[in-house]
């Protein structure tokens, strides 16, 4: 699937359930995306919601998923170098935010999306796995616990989360396979 | 997902078959920026830092987004008041329907209510006048002029009193004559007046009839009457002069006398003026003779009366019943729902009795050619309101009693 799939009346209609699937879809690789640009947790948040209330005010205009996709992007892109032009005065690129498609974008900015869309693609991946599995899994690599951490935060015996980290070693090598992130992750939890 | 993006991600979980390989390759080739980024997926150390930040970024909604989020409340509540306005819009030309067609009973009704009980002035009640219909024996039917008074019947023609001629009876110079039979009736608030074929003369109070013959012949004179008709009968000791009315039979010889004898009144009233009549019963159907005991001799003065087949005999102050025939109303200690009655024919009312009567009987002399208005006058000086509606088509006469 290239977008987020959206029923396209529901959005121009304001229909609170269909802009809140938009929201919580794109709110993390939108303020990833910032990010790369601002260097600053705080104003990549802002950014975003100005985005995506840019977004709710063209809601009429919108005609396809994927454009609500490139508005976001380039509304956000936008937003971004504005920003920095004000702090750092950088020449004025300001992007059309009517692109129905973000391939034609200068690769600086398109790669940035590719990037964070691969991002989204591993968190996916993270998304697939059990519940217990993922837990440990967030806790061993992303917060970078240790294994006497997390039982005492979660209450389950040592050997149990070891069980629940081989698990989600071995789902994870499946999804991830031959990949020196891997091999990492293996060498870490090992 | 772009399809870079999808190729980098087989990539890294060594996925990609050899065209993937190639166009993964080739874009990464293409630029100086393409390059740099495939070098960023495949340094671990990189990538798992964006993996840790990605993960730090909190997954936020609407609801996390308070400006956002009350924009769409904002927008939901519009768009709540436009759906109702529509809703309204849509109901509103059956609403609007359904309230004309509400006023418009409303509005029916009460203008019917009105039209049906609104107040007359009594100035505008006009008394009764010269009206009446003559019927001829062919079914013909004559409206009598309302300018003249009376019809004389003889000589095989009707005229007018003075002469002027109204309708040409059958039989006209024939030697054995035709007899045909004839009516005169006057409706509610009519009076007439008609001298017949033996010269003998008849007033017709309102809502009366007569059957009268074209000429008289045989041995006696018969007239059937039903209301109020007060007689002048010319003398002729050869042939008795007989009045038919309901239950009864008047035999004269030569007299003045006043029937009435309405059917919706339970009495039948034979007052006598002058000379000398037989009251009798009827003769029932059979019957060869009436009974000489239920027949009676009246004498000036006198009424008979008769109601459930008996007849009663009084001494009577007898202008009260028969000052109508010279244009008033008599009441003498007269019970009041026998005035009212007098009153409802002669303006044509319906008569509606709205409380209790006083006990006292009604005196008044009062000309009968004036609005009801004058009539009313007099008679509340005997403690009786009155009140004039529209009910429909007729007038409704109220009488509300005594006022305490």
């Amino acid at each position: 699937m290239p977008f987020f799939d959206v029923d396209i009346n529901a959005f121009n209609a304001g229909e609170r359930k269909t802009f809140d699937g938009v929201y919580r879809y794109y709110s993390r690789p939108l303020q990833h995306f910032a990010f790369s640009y601002m260097h600053n947790r705080v104003l990549a948040e802002e950014i975003v919601s100005d985005s995506m209330l840019k977004l709710w005010n063209n809601r009429q205009r919108i005609r396809t998923a994927q454009q609500i996709k490139a508005f976001l992007y380039i509304a956000t892109r936008n937003a971004c170098i504005d920003s920095l032009r004000s702090i750092r005065s950088l020449p004025a690129t300001v992007l059309p935010e009517e692109a129905n498609d973000l391939k034609g974008q200068d690769p600086d900015v398109y790669n940035r999306i590719v990037y964070v869309e691969l991002l989204q693609q591993i968190e996916d991946a993270v998304e697939g796995l059990p519940l217990s599995q993922q837990a440990v899994f967030r806790k061993s690599f992303l917060e970078g616990k240790t294994t006497d951490e997390i039982a005492s935060e979660t209450g389950m015996t040592e050997s149990s989360i070891f069980t629940q980290k081989s698990k989600a070693l071995s789902t994870l090598r499946k999804l991830l396979k031959g990949n020196i992130l891997l091999l990492v992750l293996l060498a870490k939890l090992g | 997902m772009e399809r870079i993006s999808q190729l980098l991600y087989k990539y890294l979980q060594g996925s990609l078959n050899e065209a993937e390989r190639a166009e993964l390759m080739a874009w990464a080739a293409a630029d100086a920026a393409n390059w740099e980024l495939l070098n960023r997926v495949i340094d671990e150390e990189s990538l798992e830092a964006d993996i840790q930040r990605w993960y730090a970024i909190p997954r936020r909604s609407v609801a996390d987004d308070s400006r956002l989020n009350a924009v769409i409340a904002q927008h939901e509540i519009d768009t709540k008041r436009q759906r109702l306005r529509q809703q309204i819009r849509r109901i509103l030309p059956y609403a609007a329907a359904v309230l004309i067609i509400a006023f418009a009973g409303i509005w029916y009704t009460h203008e019917r209510g009105q039209s049906e009980m609104h107040e007359i002035a009594t100035e505008k009640i006009l008394n009764g006048g010269n009206k009446a219909l003559l019927i001829l024996a062919d079914g013909r039917k004559i409206d009598l002029s309302t300018e003249r008074s009376g019809i004389i019947v003889g000589d095989g023609q009707i005229t007018y009193e003075d002469g002027s001629s109204l309708a040409v009876l059958p039989g006209i110079g024939e030697s054995v004559q035709t007899i045909s039979q004839l009516e005169l009736s006057t409706p509610r608030g009519g009076t007439y007046q008609m001298t017949l074929p033996d010269g003998s003369k008849a007033w017709l109070n309102a809502a009366s009839t007569i059957k009268y013959p074209s000429s008289f012949s045989g041995k006696e004179r018969i007239v059937e009457i039903a209301g109020e008709v007060y007689f002048d009968i010319r003398e002729d000791s050869k042939r008795p002069f007989k009045v038919l009315s309901r239950g009864q039979e008047v035999e004269v010889l030569g007299t003045e006398f006043n029937i009435s004898a309405y059917l919706d009144e339970n009495e039948t009233k034979t007052t006598l003026v002058n000379g000398k009549i037989r009251l009798s019963l009827a003769a029932k159907p059979g019957e060869a003779s009436l009974a000489p005991n239920k027949s009676l001799i009246l004498v000036p003065g006198e009424q008979g009366a008769l109601r459930n087949g008996h007849i009663a005999k009084s001494n009577v102050d007898v202008s009260q019943y028969t000052a109508w025939k010279d244009g008033f109303f008599d009441f003498n200690r007269l019970p009041t729902p026998a005035a009212i009655a007098q009153l409802a024919r002669w303006y044509d009312l319906d008569v509606v009795y709205d409380g209790k009567l006083p006990e006292a009987n009604l005196f008044a002399y009062i000309d009968r050619n004036k609005p009801l208005s004058a009539i009313l006058k007099a008679l509340e000086k005997s403690k009786l309101k009155f009140k004039v509606v529209q009910a429909g088509e007729r007038k409704q006469l109220i009488v509300l009693g005594e006022q305490l």
